[in-house]
């Protein structure tokens, strides 16, 4: 991907927030109730004025552009599609915050060629850094590429990685507004939630245009999220959907598709950690917080189709080998609870389940939800127990007669 | 988190634990205020010299106004916090996490070397978690014992990470890590991450370099400080000493300091060298022994044998260390006042004025008595200045730190043999110390071994340090294996005999002696003939001419000391001899009526302890209890000595004094790329090659700093 050619004038939004007081920067946010894409969830300026309030004399800024998945490609779509909001938004969170340290954090397989190329424009005369120094921030910008992995989307294992830790879920980020990267308040945002901060900004008032590709000319970001739907054996496709569009209508909207044209009867919502959602449920619609309210942080704004017909404790038992296999090892009630639910779940798909056995799963799944280190654990009961509620029957053959009702009804 | 006592505490908060209004520090956590207030709350990996986990969910309580189980552990106390750490609902919790945390864990703790001092024991019974409901599984990963010093056990690991934090947060050297490791069948192991995650792989802790899997601690960058093994609650991490308590413990992680005769406080020297500080190195030193710098060259350095660093690679080269410290440490002045505190009116006689006589006398002088030091010799010194010959200890050196030493008051009288202590007590005397050495050389009982140009090692070497002129053949045959056999060897070859063979019953690697003094002596042309017993001393005409061995098989010392030598058969051979030496052991020389019990071997009788004779206020020290020993061992008998002579004068015994400030080490020693493998520096050392040298130390102290964890049964 070329370049985009940039004039001065196409850094609108930056200008635009550098010519208020930080504060107001934040009160235009607060008006807009811009809340975030992704990550923590929440109205963006309310966590931004609890890192300034810190009175912390630097204040870090991390951008997350890691997908930390195959399928979910969010981050990376916007980060070759339209770097700049993403650069203009993280400037403007700088700025707002009072940063002297940002992180852009991105995967180590991400096309960066536009970022680069933007970032090289930022040191120039006239530029962005230029321009931020008048406004009195010093700022130290660090591009840091990290291998994939799916630990990477919760927010202490992607600050222990930009500390040149392992990338592990610590306490000690348990509220990185506070004490995030090196122990200084830590504003943390999706590349997304940032791209959207851009918009505020770069849109005249009232104006709803938003991204489409290599522009600044289309949908709204504002009211809209990035979703990845991926469907078996076919690539992921990345589509800003507005809110309040039913699932349904997004994955339509997205692959051309209605899962009902494709077959569709079972989706996952959120990523590894989601949901499974039946066809009665495609019709909820999709809001700023839908995939963090189900998933958790770790979430993911994918949705990932199933079609024909499934077995649902198949289902639950290929979600929880993901989990175990994604499951960092840091704390025994995720690593070890995946481990046994799974180990149940293979009994039950052969056949060889007991109902104690089912029964220690739920005690199990209630164990992880409260007593894991991060939502990828507290999380990972929700692909099974969606799975047990949706596929009651399923569950209930393989207890009882050992055989899958699918085969049954075959 | 920090340490603090129970009393005393600054702006406590109070909160409600188990209906018990407590006091806590503000920044005090739930688990810590229980803890300190005596409340017992079970807990894995917390750990009061790390950073906080939240991991094992052992500690999790109920706390008023929050939903839920929350972990102790994390949670900071606030005034008026109500806390309930008893409940059924906690105790299922509770033993839920301990199955999960068992569930890969061998089942059977008897065959453990941790047994009966292991946390993750004594939790397993508080909780009373025996049956199982979760799958148990052997995690069959390979145990670690490469390097050699630690074993890792990953199969016993319960994932707590004290031993990452330790790693990370304690000591910032960094290298254990999290790992996913891929068990196979051969029992092997497939380190990469596997390209399609497999679910049968186990985490482990691992040596990482930059977040990827390296394949030991060495090349990871270790410093061998054994922070993890001091945390590890269960049996995963392990020193290859095994488990050890108390004293033993002690002696087994911080070796060198135990194995010091004198107890020298070998790391705390090293650290200050390694930070340029050789006057504090120097004092640190002095609080011990009155002779640095001639223990600088002549110490035989137990230390250096029992170093970990030695385990490593090589041992750090503690007696250079000594002489740079004693050497550039005392340029302006030693630091510290050494003198008398008060006058005890009392006198005191030392009978001998080699190194254990001079360090009675120096103590005794510093705890206030008068002190007569009487040498039968001309000069002061004893074995130091007859026996250890001035290339390895030059005369300046020691007439140096004598003068030194003797600069306190201790009055010396040379050329006064002391025939009789019964007549030092008579002439007033309230104490004496009877240091006279082992200056009885012994000669085998074979034929020719009194013929004219025969010698024993202690004659030879007093004659040679007398500076008198010694008839010594061309072709010398020195029989012995030990030190004085190559001090003898090596000032032969000193005087010209161009042919000088040592002899000796054991094999060479092991001959007494040290190594170094072998190599250079045979850089120095003497010709080792190990393993030979000598049968006679072939003479003509009243001189000798030759030695007659045959060679030994085997041999060992009975309980008179006597050897008993198996042979070779056929074996006899004769070496041309025109001087031999007999470097086969000494004795001290008892004046007759000298007044004091002695051994069937010659030794004076004494309490081990207290080194007191049956005489009132009459101690021995050094080599006339122990027979020939090392200069070091004569020092730490002299101060024994004169430690129970004090106290038998009304003293209090303690003749150690702080001379060096006190410096709290720094914990955190940073990353150790190479630590490994720096070589040993040991070469002319000076200010800088010696803190280089010293930042090589391992710094094993540093774990007897980590604190210990109070089991259930403690409360």
């Amino acid at each position: 991907m070329n370049s985009p050619n940039l004039h001065a004038s196409d850094w609108l939004a930056l200008d635009r927030a550098l010519g208020l007081k930080p504060d107001e920067v934040l009160t235009v946010l607060s008006r807009r109730e811009l809340r975030s894409r992704g990550g923590a969830p929440g109205v963006v300026a309310d966590r931004w004025r609890r890192c300034r309030a810190s009175g912390h004399d630097y204040p870090v800024v991390v951008v997350s552009g890691v997908d930390g998945l195959e399928e979910s490609a969010a981050g990376r779509w916007l980060l070759t599609h339209d770097p700049q909001s993403v650069v203009e938004g993280l400037l403007i969170g700088a700025y707002a915050v009072g940063a002297r340290r940002c992180f852009l954090a991105v995967e180590d397989d991400c096309e960066l060629d536009s970022v680069e190329g933007l970032l090289a424009g930022l040191e120039g005369g006239g530029g962005p850094v230029e321009r931020l120094a008048r406004a009195g921030v010093v700022l130290d910008l660090v591009v840091r590429r990290l291998p994939r992995s799916f630990i990477l989307r919760e927010p202490g294992a992607l600050l222990a990685a930009l500390e040149g830790r392992q990338a592990l879920p610590d306490v000690r980020y348990c509220d990185p507004l506070v004490q995030g990267w090196e122990g200084r308040p830590t504003v943390l945002e999706t590349v997304e939630t940032l791209a959207a901060v851009a918009a505020v900004f770069w849109q005249e008032p009232g104006e709803t245009a938003g991204w489409a590709g290599n522009g600044r000319s289309t949908s709204a970001p504002l009211e809209s999220r990035l979703l990845t739907v991926v469907d078996e054996g076919r690539s992921s496709v990345v589509k800003s959907v507005a809110f309040g569009t039913s699932l349904a209508e997004a994955v339509r909207q997205t692959i051309g598709n209605t899962p009902h044209e494709l077959g569709v009867k079972v989706m996952q919502l959120g990523g590894p950690c989601g949901p499974f959602l039946a066809d009665q449920q495609f019709d909820i619609p999709l809001t700023s917080d839908l995939v963090e309210r189900t998933a958790g942080v770790i979430g993911a704004a994918s949705l990932r189709l199933f079609p024909g017909k499934v077995c649902g404790v198949q289902l639950a038992k290929d979600a929880m080998a993901r989990l175990h296999a994604e499951a960092c090892g840091k704390c025994a009630a995720c690593y070890e609870g995946t481990r046994q639910l799974l180990a149940i779940l293979s009994d039950l798909a052969e056949g060889t389940a007991s109902a104690d056995e089912l029964e220690l799963a739920l005690v199990l799944c209630r164990h992880l939800q409260g007593a894991a280190l991060c939502d990828l654990g507290r999380s990972a009961p929700v692909p099974l127990l969606s799975c047990r509620e949706l596929f009651a029957e399923d569950f209930a053959s393989h207890l009882e007669w050992g055989v899958c009702a699918l085969e049954e009804r075959a | 988190m920090t340490a603090c006592g129970g009393a005393g505490l600054e702006n406590p908060l109070t909160l409600t634990i188990d209906g018990r209004v407590v006091e806590a520090r503000p920044d005090a956590v739930v688990l810590e205020a229980g803890l300190e207030a005596g409340i017992y709350i079970p807990h894995l990996c917390d750990h009061p010299d790390l950073p906080p986990a939240g991991v094992c969910r052992l500690c999790v309580v109920e706390i008023e106004g929050h939903e839920g189980l929350t972990p102790s552990c994390t949670t900071p106390v606030r005034a008026g916090m109500v806390v309930r750490t008893r409940s059924d609902e906690i105790l299922a919790a509770r033993r839920l996490a301990m199955e999960l945390l068992l569930a890969a864990h061998p089942p059977e703790c008897g065959s453990c070397e941790k047994y009966l001092n292991c946390e993750l024991q004594s939790l397993k019974q508080y909780l009373g978690v025996e049956e199982s409901r979760v799958k148990r599984r052997a995690k069959l990963l390979p145990v670690d014992s490469r390097n050699p010093l630690f074993v890792h056990d990953p199969n016993k690991c319960v994932l707590c990470g004290r031993c990452l934090r330790a790693c990370w947060d304690l000591r910032g050297v960094r290298v254990l890590g999290l790992v996913k490791q891929q068990a196979q069948a051969s029992g092997g192991i497939q380190y990469e991450k596997p390209a399609t995650p497999n679910v049968l792989a186990e985490v482990s802790v691992a040596p990482i370099k930059q977040n990827r899997l390296v394949l030991s601690l060495a090349d990871a960058g270790c410093r061998f400080c054994g922070a993890c093994v001091e945390v590890c609650p269960t049996g995963a991490m392990q020193d290859k000493f095994g488990v050890l308590t108390g004293a033993e413990r002690k002696a087994a992680i911080v070796p060198c300091k135990i194995k010091c005769p004198a107890e020298i406080d070998v790391p705390r020297y090293v650290r200050f060298v390694a930070r340029g500080d050789l006057a504090s190195a120097l004092a640190v030193i002095r609080e011990k022994v009155p002779f640095p710098l001639t223990l600088g060259h002549v110490c035989d350095r137990p230390c250096e044998s029992a170093c970990r660093r030695g385990e490593l690679n090589q041992a750090i080269a503690i007696r250079e260390l000594k002489r740079v410290a004693a050497i550039l440490g005392a340029e302006g002045g030693c630091r510290g006042d050494l003198a008398p505190r008060n006058e005890s009116g009392k006198r005191v006689a030392v009978v001998g004025a080699g190194p254990a006589g001079l360090t009675a006398a120096f103590y005794l002088r510093l705890q206030g008595h008068q002190v007569t030091v009487f040498e039968a010799l001309p000069e002061p010194g004893g074995m130091l200045r007859y026996g250890i010959p001035a290339y390895r200890l030059p005369r300046e050196v020691l007439a140096q730190e004598i003068a030194a030493l003797l600069a306190g008051g201790v009055f010396l009288k040379t050329n006064s043999r002391v025939e009789s202590v019964t007549e030092l007590l008579t002439c007033g005397y309230d104490g004496v110390v009877v240091a006279v050495g082992a200056h009885r050389g012994q000669r085998l009982r074979i034929p020719g071994a009194t013929a004219v140009g025969v010698f024993t090692g202690v004659d030879f070497l007093r004659q040679v340090n007398s500076a008198a002129t010694v008839p010594i053949a061309d072709s010398v045959v020195v029989i012995g294996g030990g030190n004085v056999a190559l001090d003898c060897a090596r000032s032969a070859r000193r005087l010209g005999a161009s042919r000088v063979t040592v002899a000796c019953l054991e094999c060479r690697n092991d001959m007494p002696a040290a190594p170094e003094e072998i190599e250079e002596g045979e850089a120095e042309g003497v010709v080792l003939l190990p393993s030979l017993t000598p049968t006679r001393i072939q003479v003509d005409s009243g001189r000798v001419t030759a030695v007659e061995f045959v060679g030994v098989a085997s041999f060992c010392f009975d309980d008179a000391g006597q050897a008993q030598v198996e042979t070779v058969r056929d074996s006899a051979r004769a070496v041309t001899a025109g001087t031999v030496i007999f470097a086969t052991g000494q004795l001290p020389e008892w004046p007759e009526e000298f007044g004091l019990e002695v051994s069937d071997r010659g030794l004076a009788v004494v309490d081990p302890h207290t080194l007191a004779t049956c005489r009132e206020g009459v101690f021995v020290a050094g080599d006339a209890v122990t027979g020939t020993s090392s200069v070091i061992q004569a020092i730490a008998s002299g101060k024994r000595a004169a430690a129970a002579l004090d106290r038998h004068l009304g003293g209090n015994g303690r003749l150690d004094r702080r001379l060096a400030p006190v410096v709290e080490p720094e914990p955190c020693l940073g990353p150790g790329e190479g630590f490994h493998a720096l070589p040993r520096l040991d070469q002319d050392l000076d200010e800088h090659s010696g803190a280089s040298e010293a930042s090589r130390c391992l710094q094993c102290d540093l774990r007897l700093k980590i604190k210990t964890v109070a089991l259930w049964g403690e409360y």
